[in-house]
């Protein structure tokens, strides 16, 4: 008798999850449009965005996440380029017939799905792009999950301000929009804070020669120099700038992140003693779901596209992003007004922290990782803060 | 005559056709044609008066951008899009006065470089144009696509008509025509080369900024991204592949370069789609040397 | 800083001059420009970065060389013979090869910058303030002992003097029984030849990527319009200039125009020599 009910308790037990399974999709599927550059130079990193966004939304799906909707992800590639994005966006919401949208990767690309999503009322969550005006600009549908580049430079500031003893510095940046914003919000905060510019530099972001602009650094012998390049330029910056033996201190605004970075230039960045500011690194400290989701991500990776992959924190901004969408979803439904108002009243521990959003609909940065790192002459990473 | 009419008719039901699409294919639709505005300024520029240039998308940048910029200051749309195309024009009969006397490549590449300047100065210049943080929310909304295609079609078959009045039944385009096929003839004829040249800037880079301003009106979001050299080059490619003295054959290429990719979609969202445009290019070129343009043409007859 | 900026200018016209030579012999002999140029300078740089743990670096240049041959064979048929006639239509279709290109690269290498390590990277030499990267040097001299080589071809061998009939009147040079095809499809081949090279040693200086053929075409056209379509020897000064007044250019007027700058210095100097520096021989039939 005890182990006829024994079995019947494990049979109802085992029962129990597929019946709570049926319940997931019972009201429905939502489909959800993600633009990333899956093609083109920076597709480099929207594959791998990709499969981490397709994680999400299958843990939400087994999970049942999202109030008893599916979620749905379709793909759309934008190429990181305005014009892809515009004609993507559009065909997302138009022949896929998405009900809300997760994108883009750059910038210029975002402005775009920020406006054809303001124009066909679909709600937009702007995960990875941080740039400071998009939520602003794109009117009442945008909400931005990543943290603006204001909040990150003010950090920036404040640990500079802290750590490095200097009187005199050079402000080098590239001319697109982290750079044009990092020289203004810098600018302002050394002047607050007494110090002097002594070399201001805007180079053209399609100019892959920074000898000239390297060349004036000892010239105008400041005690710090701080940067605002992305991606690829920025170590194409720190090759030079440590091939040209300069050994003034150096900061730079986020680059590419750990791992790939320093695939590219680690030797020279610990040469020179590189210290920057990253959202995210693999390591010890990282918190249990931070463990979690790197395991999961490197595992898949390894299977659909057989590369070792270091997870970048652009990967947990799209994992992240879709769990917002459900965990939206759940509250108050895929329903624009509804959706909206329960995105705002979000209250959310993910993978990159915690998630709640101002006013303005941008999240608040205080949840939110964020770290400033030092290469190692040996090549290590270490965290300063 | 009965011809005639079955050929205006399908014509008609053709150009009807887009009226029931979906959003996606429309919207398709429409940007093509704002882009074959700016393959008719090559066509006339090119085409017409042999005078190569690849720096067209820095005309169709100043005229978007004044659009953008005017509009978002609470100028009425139709005057900044006024100003726009006056603009270009104006850029363009400056950019004539040096170039008109550059003859073959050294044209392409001047005119190269002064597309670049154009891209770099809408970089730039951020308290005009917000630089690469873009404009958002031009405000020019309120139209919906199907007008839209109306004004756009409406748009291109008069310049369409335009051209082709000029190109066989004006003097102008004799003198033009003339002008490519041997300019000291043309100068032996008394005619004024350097004049001619210039008006064939003037007006290709006013055709060129509408369709900049067009552009902004409808897409309403702007950053200098889009009108770097690599458009410039599509431009030249589009009008090429139509056959560059067509702007029929030009609206055609346009119209199915847009599509296509799109429909090659469904071979993934990869490279190989990519791929399989460069080879279409490649195969209009070797079988179609006066391209779509020279098969009509043929069919004509 | 003055002598820095002087070497970094001369490092710069070593690559652009490669480029540019490549550029202008196609141009000379076939009367197109090559759009596929720079995607070959991309190419070149890649096999290059693929080779070297096999077989060294000098082997690596050699081999990026023999494949770009190769390439320049597939061009010379698929993008430049079909079109003797209507160039524009050739300028065009070396368009769709370099989206072939490119798209092919990032199918082979994927799309993720990589670093081009050889082992001159890191060792610089210095005088003073001055310093100059041993690969940068290596970069200036290979620079200036292929370009040094392909003027005493041209100058002096029966090749050479084919390319230089076939650039004047490629009709009259046929008529003397010069084999034009085969002189053109030479001409293409050293072209890529030479943009590999640019690549390969170009390539450690900065990230690979498949994108960064697009930048290296423009200024090689800004070298060509001073030195003269088709003249080796114009092309070589006029890569020196651009690659001198870039790097002065960025230090004393602004580095945000820096493309600009080579462009609008080329700008006013075609106003006033519409022919450029070095004008062609190209006699008008009247």
């Amino acid at each position: 008798m005890k182990s006829f009910s024994a079995a019947l308790a494990a049979a109802l037990l085992l029962g129990a999850p597929s019946a709570a399974l049926a319940q997931a999709g019972a009201k429905g599927a939502v489909k959800v449009g993600v633009l990333l550059p899956l093609t083109g130079n920076t597709a480099w990193a929207g594959k791998t965005n990709r499969i981490a966004a397709a994680i999400a939304a299958e843990e939400v799906n087994a999970q049942d996440l999202a109030g008893g909707y599916k979620i749905e992800l379709v793909f759309g590639d934008s190429q990181c380029e305005p014009r892809a994005a515009h004609d993507q966006a559009q065909r997302l919401i138009s022949q896929e017939k998405v009900q809300l949208l997760i994108g883009e990767w750059c910038s210029s690309a975002s402005i775009a799905v920020a406006q054809v999503a303001n124009d066909e009322k679909i709600p937009l969550l702007v995960n990875i792009s941080t740039a400071d005006q998009i939520a602003g600009d794109a009117g009442p549908y945008a909400f931005q999950s990543s943290m603006q580049n204001r909040y990150a430079q003010q950090r920036e500031a404040a640990l500079l301000q802290k750590d490095f003893k200097f009187d005199t510095v050079a402000i080098i940046v590239e001319n697109n929009d982290f750079g044009l914003t990092f020289r203004k919000n810098m600018t302002a905060l050394m002047q607050k804070a007494g110090k002097k510019i002594v070399l201001d530099i805007t180079q053209d972001r399609n100019d892959t020669n920074w000898y000239s602009t390297i060349t004036r650094i000892p010239n105008a012998k400041p005690d710090l120099v701080i940067v605002s390049i992305s991606a690829v330029q920025a170590a194409n910056f720190v090759k030079q700038y440590a091939e040209a033996g300069i050994t003034t201190p150096l900061f730079s605004d986020y680059p590419p992140p750990p791992r790939i970075f320093e695939r590219q230039v680690g030797a020279q960045a610990g040469k020179i003693g590189l210290t920057r500011a990253a959202f995210f690194i693999e390591s010890d400290a990282n918190t249990p779901a931070q463990k979690e989701f790197v395991g999961k991500l490197k595992a898949r990776v390894q299977k659909d596209l057989n590369e070792d992959h270091h997870p970048t924190h652009w990967d947990i901004a799209s994992y992240d992003a879709v769990r917002l969408v459900a965990d939206a979803i759940k509250r108050g439904g895929p329903k624009p007004a509804d959706y909206l108002k329960a995105m705002g009243a979000t209250k959310l521990d993910l993978v990159m922290g915690h998630y709640e959003f101002d006013a303005e609909r941008v999240v608040k940065p205080e949840g939110l990782n964020f770290l400033i790192i030092r290469n190692r002459p040996d090549g290590t990473l270490e965290v300063v803060q | 005559m009965s011809r005639r009419i079955l050929l205006i008719a399908a014509v008609a039901i053709l150009a009807a056709l887009p009226l029931t699409f979906g959003t996606f294919w429309i919207n398709m639709v429409i940007t093509a044609l704002i882009f074959s505005l700016a393959v008719f300024s090559v066509n006339l520029l090119t085409g017409l008066t042999g005078l190569l240039s690849f720096g067209q998308a820095g005309f169709v940048g100043i005229g978007a951008y004044t659009l953008g910029v005017l509009a978002k200051q609470g100028h009425p749309p139709i005057l900044a899009g006024l100003y726009g195309v006056l603009l270009a024009m104006l850029c363009g009969f400056l950019l004539g006065l040096p170039a008109a006397r550059l003859k073959g490549h050294y044209l392409a590449i001047g005119t190269l470089g002064f597309g670049i300047l154009v891209y770099q100065l809408l970089t730039n210049s951020v308290e005009v144009t917000r630089g690469p943080m873009g404009l958002i929310g031009i405000p020019t909304g309120g139209v919906d696509r199907q007008t839209w295609y109306l004004i756009m079609l409406s748009v291109c078959l008069a310049v369409l008509a335009a051209l082709a009045y000029i190109d066989r039944y004006s003097a102008l385009g004799v003198i033009l025509k003339m002008v490519r096929h041997d300019e000291i003839a043309a100068q032996a004829s008394g005619i004024n080369t350097f004049a001619v040249k210039l008006i064939a800037f003037t007006v290709s880079a006013g055709l060129a900024g509408l369709s900049g301003a067009l552009f902004a009106a409808y897409v309403r979001f702007l950053t200098p991204d889009l009108f770097n050299e690599q458009e410039s080059f599509r431009y030249m490619m589009m009008a090429v592949v139509g056959g560059i003295g067509s702007p029929l054959g030009g609206i055609i290429a346009s119209l199915m370069l847009t599509m296509i990719p799109e429909g090659l979609r469904m071979l993934g969202e990869d490279n190989y789609r990519l791929l399989v445009y460069g080879t279409m290019v490649l195969f209009v070129l070797w079988f179609l040397p006066s391209g779509i343009g020279g098969l009509i043409d043929r069919l004509r007859r | 800083m003055l002598t820095q900026i002087l070497i970094n200018g001369l490092v710069l016209s070593g690559s652009y001059a490669l480029v540019a030579v490549g550029l202008t012999l196609t141009f000379g002999v076939m009367r197109m420009v090559n759009f596929a140029e720079g995607q070959s300078v991309m190419i070149g740089a890649f096999v290059a970065y693929t080779t070297v743990p096999y077989v060294g670096y000098v082997g690596a240049i050699a081999a990026a060389m023999a494949v770009n041959a190769v390439l320049g064979i597939i061009l010379e048929r698929t993008a430049f013979r079909p079109f003797r006639g209507v160039e524009l239509n050739g300028l065009i279709a070396s368009m769709g090869m370099s989206i072939i290109l490119i798209n092919v690269a990032e199918l082979v290498w994927g799309t993720t910058p990589r670093p081009f390590e050889t082992l001159y990277n890191e060792t610089s030499i210095n005088f003073g303030t001055v310093g100059i990267s041993v690969q940068r040097l290596i970069c200036v001299a290979a620079s200036a002992a292929i370009l040094l080589g392909l003027w005493w071809l041209v100058q002096y061998t029966s090749l050479g003097r084919k390319f230089r009939a076939v650039s004047e009147d490629h009709e009259t040079a046929s008529a003397m029984g010069i084999d034009v095809n085969q002189v053109s499809r030479l001409a293409l081949v050293i072209g890529s030849m030479m943009a590999a090279s640019a690549g390969a040693l170009t390539g450690p200086v900065n990230m690979i990527a498949p994108d960064m053929g697009r930048t290296e075409m423009l200024n090689a056209f800004a070298a060509i319009i001073l030195g003269g379509f088709g003249n080796v020897n114009g092309t070589i000064l006029g890569a020196l200039l651009i690659g001198m007044i870039q790097s002065l250019g960025a230090v004393y007027i602004s580095n945000a125009y820096s493309t600009s700058i080579a462009f609008g210095l080329l700008v006013l100097t075609l106003i006033f020599f519409p022919r450029g520096l070095v004008p062609e021989r190209v006699d008008e039939n009247v």
